[in-house]
């Protein structure tokens, strides 16, 4: 039995992308967040901005590298397993562990204030999930 | 006379299944879910049975998703008016409305506590001069 999660268009840097509300609980601290669902982004990435909000400490966490994004360099930092839940059609909440990476910008200005989280490719991989675009909107579609 | 009994029994179980099917049928159609103080379950009611469905953790996790998500989609209509009053500022959202402002998030984030709102679980969004493209 598949499960239906709809996503929502929103508008992030510029675009309407497909987004969905997020539930993440980090080393025990909660934290909801909007993200933007990126099949070309490979992690799972909180955006500073999101993560500065909440008491996750994440800058002491080890780094993983530097990637680009657009003109920005981004450091990731991993936050390791943590719990991300999302609501389905039937408004209930579905929980799933996911590695998850803070994404810190270094390259300091306005739109490094405006990146948003990213849903990646490895949760999308993980967990059997599936985009599908229908009339009434998208939908992450989750197959057993 | 047995074999009427027999018929009749035979009967009444048909008529059992009949009823107990169009329940089922009902109760798709009018599940009603309540709160029980005693267990801190949700449970969904209906005619014939009490389902557990999710505990309240769950429930009220539910309702904030979807609070946090109409909250963002308030800021993403309303931008256009907000760079008049908030442009170059942090701006907070709780509940359809703005709850307050700041330059950084650390002073709003202490602004918030203040009132005691957790910014964990608020909508706080930064209020650019111009929009910005990027495509990923």
């Amino acid at each position: 039995m598949s499960i239906v999660f709809p996503l929502f268009k929103g508008k992030f840097l510029g675009y309407e992308r497909d987004a969905v509300t997020i539930s993440v609980k980090c080393r025990g601290f909660p934290l909801l967040s909007v993200a933007v669902v990126d099949t070309g982004c490979p992690f799972t990435i909180l955006s500073e901005a999101a993560l500065k909000r909440t008491r996750i400490p994440y800058n002491s966490s080890t780094e993983c590298g530097v990637v680009s994004l657009g003109p920005i360099q981004l450091q990731l930092r991993e936050l390791g397993v943590c719990q991300l839940s999302l609501r389905d059609e039937n408004g209930r909440t579905v929980t799933f562990n996911q590695k998850i990476y803070a994404g810190l910008a270094l390259t300091k200005g306005i739109l490094a204030q405006e990146l948003p989280s990213f849903i990646g490719k490895d949760f999308l991989e993980n967990n059997l999930f599936s985009i599908k675009n229908r009339k009434e909107g998208s939908f992450l579609i989750k197959d057993d | 006379m047995g074999t009427f009994e027999a018929r009749g029994s035979y009967g009444a179980k048909l008529k059992k299944r009949k009823d107990l099917n169009s329940g089922k049928r009902r109760e798709k159609k009018s599940k009603k879910a309540f709160l029980s103080e005693s267990s801190k379950k949700i449970y969904i009611l209906s005619e014939h049975t009490k389902k557990e469905v999710v505990s309240v953790e769950e429930a009220m996790l539910a309702k904030d998703l979807l609070r946090f998500q109409s909250d963002f989609l308030f800021f993403q209509k309303g931008i256009g008016t907000f760079r008049k009053q908030y442009i170059n500022q942090f701006i907070a959202i709780f509940n359809g409305k703005i709850v307050d402002s700041a330059s950084s998030i650390d002073e709003l984030k202490n602004k918030l506590q203040q009132k005691g709102i957790d910014t964990a679980t608020s909508v706080v969004e930064f209020v650019s001069e111009e929009e910005h493209f990027m495509v990923l």
